[in-house]
Formats: structure tokens, sequence, C-alpha cells
């Protein structure tokens, strides 16, 4: 007893749960959507995609919490099925663009040279693209589809880890261990593995989490605009776009719509939290 | 600053009063509201049937390019230009099946249908003052043909135009065509004003193509012998008719007509809530639904002759879709009374390409009757899918009139699945869909159509290798017997013969063809309930010579 109460006071990660309530709050909103995406098929009460027609645009009430939609599908269940493919693109869009951009950044930040510029600037022909307007453009060329999406999302996104990770490697290979392992005649590739990506990857993880929220708010405008996964399946923000243009059942919109809110803001106050967690220094120049 | 603000009323009050008592004291007398075409003139054109102006306000949402008769061709203009110009025969109000004599007194048409003769009524007069004569209409409609701009094709069929003396005008056709007087009521043969037209730069020869710079002109005024003209047009913001002086016939009621733009359908509501407008015509399903009951308005519904259709793809490339007994299959197996629930009150489901309404269209059909599962699954086992198949569906990301078209896809998805046809969605941009429409590659594809003139001559458009019927590689060999049908509809003249070809036409497609109407739309729109005469033409949208109020 006494050992498990010294171990919450001096684990520090239970120290920055209890002092920053913002991180608290992020914590306890993404466990509550995890909760649901292992075990949606359980909670939702009906089929997502059932239809009657005899209880289109139904308002809230005891058998619709959420009410209906214009095929008569039950929200709710729409909202809680649809969890997994919103913050599961979203999830996969930020590992995907993070591994991508920290490979590309590192390997060009420690060869350096010709090499670097030439790849930086592709980065930044990349991340110079209108993302929406680029996901239309592959989407017409190729069909909308959860791929292609997922696709352009990658394409604009891993830039920004790629800057990231190669300032940090240059930062790192310039220190006294790395050019102590050179001395010892490891070889490029062991120095990169063992002594750079481990020193350089922190910063990368701070930006993943903060992206977390936006990555989910870029997929739900993409799916909005109708380039998500094909109809009927249930995506948050294709929901608020079928409710954008009824704007007489307020219903049809705000429940999706509420469920992107409370994901990217738990998403987005664990990124800060793990950010003032990580790094003492920002956090004292901001307090 | 109040204080002020109060005089500059006052001032602004007795300078429009004293203007009104001019307007007055110059006539012949207030108060003389018999509103017919002779006190018109006695008048000398002066408006004076009432104490005050007669104004009526509208509000939509509009397509309009130019006002120039002979190069428009988009819905809303028509509302200007038949209120602005006259033409030979003209529909009254929300009818389109009779046509009534406009600047024309009379017509005959010969034995063989090749040859049209209309006189005209001698005695109209154009806003300018000058006399409607044969030559006018003659000169006017050549433009139109020379221009070659988007109304041109209605004058195909013409070979040439003739007149004889000043009020007989004569039309040899290259053919007989059985649409050509529904045609006539289309602004491009609207007689102008050829003295006026051609000071402002308006050409009528082989080159006028290049040569006609009126096009301007003729946004800004008009020169039509119709009972309205243009005063004022600010793009973007409405157009202001008044009054043709020098019209002869019966006079229309309102003195002045404002077409206002607003493109947002709740804006459009609440001005007519506020009294500021009379009729909003561009009014959502569910914003209709709340105003039902309330006071001083009046929602109309009406049936337009726009239709929403699935297209079946007839090429054998894309796999079962392109069988016939599949096409069959799919027609029993949609719930007709669930997707018309979907749309607007009104809503019907066409027979055939056929919209309820033109002559020659049989009734729509009763939606819970249409459906029959177990007729779909043995057709699609006949075909030799019993065990269903998958397929594409492409949809434009379209609203029409309304109605949320992928929406209405997953509807008809989810009716499917039921025979285990396993669709897929495709939502795409309407340029794109319209692309793959156009190219004849889209396996199954949820479209919209609307007639280009107000007859089923231009729904002929559906059989068998037509415009339509090749976008969905249904060439004429697929079925020579329609072909032929069709051919027959286009040079029949004979009313009561043609009606019952198209009759037959429509029950035939209805059983055996690559497309399945899914509904006919119906609109709504909203008037201040003291307007009449409003009704809903799919010919002009609204009829303004007839539009008065109480």
């Amino acid at each position: 007893m006494k050992n498990k109460k010294s171990f919450l006071k001096n684990n520090t990660v239970f120290q920055a749960l209890r002092t920053n309530t913002l991180l608290t709050i992020g914590v306890v909103i993404c466990a509550i959507w995890l909760f649901v995406i292992i075990f949606a098929d359980y909670l939702a009460p009906y089929d997502p995609l059932l239809q009657d027609l005899s209880l289109r645009l139904q308002p809230p009430c005891r058998e619709h919490l959420f009410g209906t939609d214009s095929l008569g599908r039950d929200i709710l269940s729409r909202v809680l099925a649809g969890s997994r493919i919103s913050i599961g693109a979203g999830l996969q869009c930020v590992i995907i663009s993070a591994v991508a951009g920290m490979l590309i950044g590192g390997i060009s930040g420690y060869i350096g040279g010709i090499f670097d510029d030439v790849v930086m600037r592709i980065g930044e022909l990349f991340s110079s693209f209108p993302t929406i307007i680029l996901a239309m453009v592959i989407a017409s060329a190729m069909g909308p589809s959860l791929f292609n999406t997922l696709l352009t999302m990658c394409i604009v996104w891993w830039p920004n880890y790629a800057r990231v990770m190669r300032a940090m490697v240059i930062q790192v290979k310039s220190n006294e261990y790395v050019e102590a392992s050179r001395c010892l005649g490891a070889s490029r590739m062991r120095i990169f593995i063992r002594e750079i990506l481990p020193n350089s990857i922190s910063s990368v993880i701070v930006l993943t989490t903060v992206d977390f929220g936006n990555a989910i708010l870029l997929f739900a405008s993409l799916s909005y605009l109708g380039l998500g996964s094909p109809p009927p399946a249930p995506e948050w923000g294709a929901m608020v776009s079928n409710g954008a243009e009824q704007f007489y059942y307020w219903w049809v919109a705000t429940f999706p719509g509420l469920a992107i809110l409370s994901v990217s803001l738990g998403a987005n106050f664990i990124g800060d939290g793990i950010r003032d967690y990580l790094d003492p220094k920002l956090r004292k120049t901001i307090s | 600053m109040k204080k002020r603000l109060l005089k500059m009323l006052a001032a602004l009050m007795s300078v429009t009063m004293l203007l009104a008592g001019c307007g007055n004291s110059a006539g012949t007398g207030s108060g003389s509201n018999a509103g017919t075409a002779e006190s018109q003139e006695e008048s000398g054109g002066e408006n004076v049937q009432a104490e005050e102006t007669k104004r009526l306000v509208m509000a939509v949402d509009p397509d309009y390019e130019t006002f120039d008769p002979g190069r428009a061709y988009e819905v809303y203009a028509d509302l200007v230009l038949h209120s602005c110009y006259d033409t030979l025969l003209q529909f009254e109000g929300g009818d389109v099946q009779n046509l009534v004599p406009c600047a024309a007194e009379s017509y005959e048409v010969s034995e063989d249908k090749l040859t049209y003769i209309f006189q005209i009524k001698p005695g109209q007069k154009f806003s300018s003052g000058n006399e409607v004569t044969a030559e006018d209409f003659k000169w006017s409609i050549e433009r139109g043909i020379h221009l070659e701009g988007n109304p041109s094709f209605l004058a195909d069929s013409i070979n040439s135009i003739e007149t004889d003396g000043d009020y007989t005008l004569i039309f040899h056709m290259k053919q007989a065509d059985a649409s050509f007087l529904t045609k006539l009521t289309y602004c491009m043969f609207a007689a102008i004003d050829r003295k006026v037209a051609e000071e402002n730069g308006a050409s009528a020869g082989e080159d006028a193509a290049s040569a006609d710079t009126a096009k301007t002109w003729f946004d800004y005024n008009s020169a039509g012998s119709g009972p309205y003209k243009i005063s004022s047009y600010t793009p973007g913001s409405d157009v202001v008719m008044v009054r043709n002086e020098y019209y002869s016939g019966t006079a229309p009621y309102f003195d002045e007509i404002t077409i206002k733009t607003v493109t947002d359908t709740s804006s459009q509501v609440m001005t007519v809530q506020g009294g500021d407008i009379d009729i909003a015509v561009n009014v959502d399903v569910d914003q209709a639904a709340s105003l039902e009951n309330a006071e001083g308005i009046t929602v109309h519904h009406a049936q337009t002759a726009t239709f929403s259709y699935l297209l079946l793809n007839c090429s054998e490339e894309y796999g079962p879709i392109s069988n016939e007994k599949v096409h069959q299959a799919i027609r029993y197996a949609l719930d007709y009374e669930g997707i018309l629930s979907l749309s607007a009150e009104g809503t019907t489901v066409p027979v055939g390409p056929f919209p309820e309404g033109f002559p020659g269209s049989l009734a729509s059909a009763n939606p819970a009757e249409l459906r029959d599962l177990d007729k779909a699954k043995e057709l699609l086992a006949e075909a030799g899918y019993a065990d269903g198949f998958s397929v594409e569906l492409y949809i434009p990301t379209i609203n029409v009139l309304g109605v949320d078209f992928v929406t209405v896809g997953e509807k008809v998805q989810s009716d499917l699945k039921e025979i285990g046809i396993d669709v897929q969605i495709v939502a795409q941009d309407s340029a794109v869909a319209q692309e793959g429409y156009r190219t004849g590659t889209q396996s199954m594809g949820l479209r919209m159509w609307g007639p280009d003139y107000p007859d089923n001559g231009s729904q002929l458009a559906f059989l068998p290798g037509n415009v339509v019927g090749l976008r969905a590689n249904w060439a004429e060999e697929a079925n020579p017997e329609l072909a032929e049908l069709g051919r027959a509809a286009e040079t029949t003249v004979d009313l009561e013969q043609r009606n019952k070809i198209f009759n037959e036409i429509a029950e035939k497609m209805n059983e055996e063809s690559p497309f399945v109407m899914l509904m006919q739309h119906a609109t709504q729109y909203i008037t201040r309930s003291n307007i009449t005469g409003a009704d809903y033409s799919n010919r002009y949208l609204f009829d303004l010579r007839n539009i008065a109020a109480e």
C-alpha cells in the first residue's frame, strides 16, 4: 500500500496527469473513444446501415437517442460505428506519414549535401499543394476511396515530419558520442540506427500526438466533400455533410460534428500535455 | 442627429408625393382601372390605371447569361424574355398542352406538313412604336439561326422563311417536325424590332455569329412587342421591367416587375415573410413545410418536367448489368414508394421517359404496385445471376430540386441488396460524372434529365440509337422496333396518332429498356396570398403576363 502510494507520487506520468488538467481531460476523452472503437458492435443499438424510411428524420427520442437521418438510419449507431473509420483513418495517416517522414528526413539530414537539398525541396513541393485540391485531383483521377484519401493526406503530411526529423538529426550527429562511435569503427548504418534515431525521435513523437487531432479534422473535411470511403459507410464528415443540407433537422449534423470535435480536442489536449511533459524548458517559458 | 434624419425623411416623402401627383395629373384620369387594351391606347401609354404603380417583386436564384432572344436558352431567361417579346404562338399560365395564338392571328399547315403559313395580327407595335411586320419575324428568326447560339438547334427543321405582304409569314420545312409549333414558343422565334436592333449592331446575315455585336445592348434593353420592356438590369442584383406603352394586347395587371437575384433560399423566404417580395421561387422542401400555415403566405406545389432515372449500361464489357433480364429485375426490385418519400410532395413515377403533363404522356404509375421482389429474383435467376453480382453505381454529388442524389443512391443500393445485387457507390463531382455519362462508360448511373422543350419529341433522345440511348450503349440494332416507333413519332404531325405512338413507346420502354425511371420531381414556391395566376410553367417557369394581385 505504502509502496503504491510512493509510486504514484514519484511516477512522473501520474504527476503530469495530476498537475495538468487538460492532459487528464484529453486522456479521459481518448480512453472513452478507444473503448467505443473496440466495442462499437456491442454498443450500437441498431445496425448502422439499416434503413427504415417510415422513421426518416426522427428527432432524438428514447428509441433513437441521436435521432435518425434522411434514410431512417439510427444516428447514434452510425456515430459509434463511424469512430472506427474516422479515428482509424486519422491514426493511420499520422503513423504512415510520421514513419515515412522520419526515415526520409533522417537519412537526408544524416547524408547531407546535394541529396539533402533535393529531398527537402521535393518535400516543400509536396507540402505547398493545398491538401483539399490535391485530394480532389487524386480522387477524380483514381476514384474516391478511403485508400486514395489516406494516400493524399500522407503525401501532403510527411514533409512536416521530415523537416523536424532532419533538424534533429543534424543537431545530434555533431554530438561527441556519435564521433566516438565513428572512431570505434561503427558503420554508418549502425550509427544511424543505434545512435542517431533514438536520440532524435522524441520531438517527432510529440508532433505526432499534436497532429493526430488535425488529421482527424482533415479526414472529416475530405469526407465532407465526398472524398472518403463511398456511401453508405458511416463516416463522420460525410454525415455532417448530409445534415448540412437540411438545417431544419439539426440532429443529423450535430452529433457526428460533436464526435469530431471531442476526438480532435482530446487528441490535441494529449498532444499539448505530452509536449509539456517531454519538454520542461518549453513549459517554463509558456508559464 | 435624430431630428436631422426626420427632416430628411420628411423632405423625401414630400418629393415622392409630388412626383406621384404629377404622374396622376398627366393622365386622362386616375382610377380608371379597366385594364383593357383600349384604355391603354387612349391614355397614350401613360401608367395611370391606378393611384400608384402596381409593382411585382420576385426573388429567384437565376441562371441567365443574356437577354438576347437569339442567344438565350436558360431556364430563368424566359421570365424576362417571354414578358418582353411576343412569339407567334404561346402557352398561357401553367399550361403546356394547348398552344394559343400570340402575335399570330391564325395559321395553316399544308397537307404534307412541310409548309406553315401564319397570319400576323395587324396593328401590333414594338416598344419603340414601330409596327410589327412579317419581315421583322423573318429577320429575327434568321438572325437566331445564323447566330449559331444555344437555341439555334430549335430551327434545325426549317428550310427557308418567306414573307407575303406585311402580315403573312411562310415557313418551308426540310422535313415534317411534329414539335415545330411548340418550338415556336421560344424567344428565338420572337419578333425583334429590326430597326432598333440594327442600330445597335444586330445582324441577321450568314455571318451573324461573328458580325452581330448587339448582345451587350440586348442584355440591358429589349426591342420586343410584348407587354413589358426591360428598363434596367444590374447583373447579380435585379432586372426591372416596365410596361411597353405601345402594347396592343390585353394589358397585364402589373405596371412594373422587378426580378431580384437572391441566391440564398432562406433569405428568399424571409423577404417574402417580411412582405418585401411577392414571390420566392427557390424554396426548400423543409422550408415550404414549415410555412404551410403561415399567415399571408401561400405555399404552392407543382410538378416539373425534370426527372431522375437509373442508366444501366448495355455493353457486355460491363458484365451482368448489360443483361436485359437484369434491367427488368432492377425495375421490379426498387421500392418506389420509399424513393418518393425522399423528395418533395407531389413527386411521381413517370411511365417511360415521358413526363406526366406533356401531350401523349401516360398518367404516372402507382408506386405501391411497382415493386415485386419475387419476380425480380426470378428474372435475375433466369438471367443466370441467381447469386447476384457486384456493380458500380456512379452518382454526381448534386441536389436536384431538394433531393440529395447520394441519398437516393444509398436507397437504391439497399433495395438492390435484397435481390443480391451488391451496388458500390462512386460519388463524383458532377462534371466528372457528366464525363463518364457522355462517354458511355458508366456501368450504372444515377442521372437527371430536363426536357429541351415541353414536348415529348425532345424525350425521344432516350430511344435506342439516339443521344441518351447511346450513352447506355443501347444501339439501334438492340431494339429496331422501338427505333422505328421513334422515327414515326418524330414525323407524325397528326396529334392523336402521335400520342398513340408515344403511349406505345412508353409502355414498351417500361418493359424493355436500360432506363429505370425513378421520379418526376415536384417543386415548391411561395407567394404572398394576394397574388393570383402564379402558376408554375414547364415552359416559362412563370408566365408573368398572367400574374395579378387582389
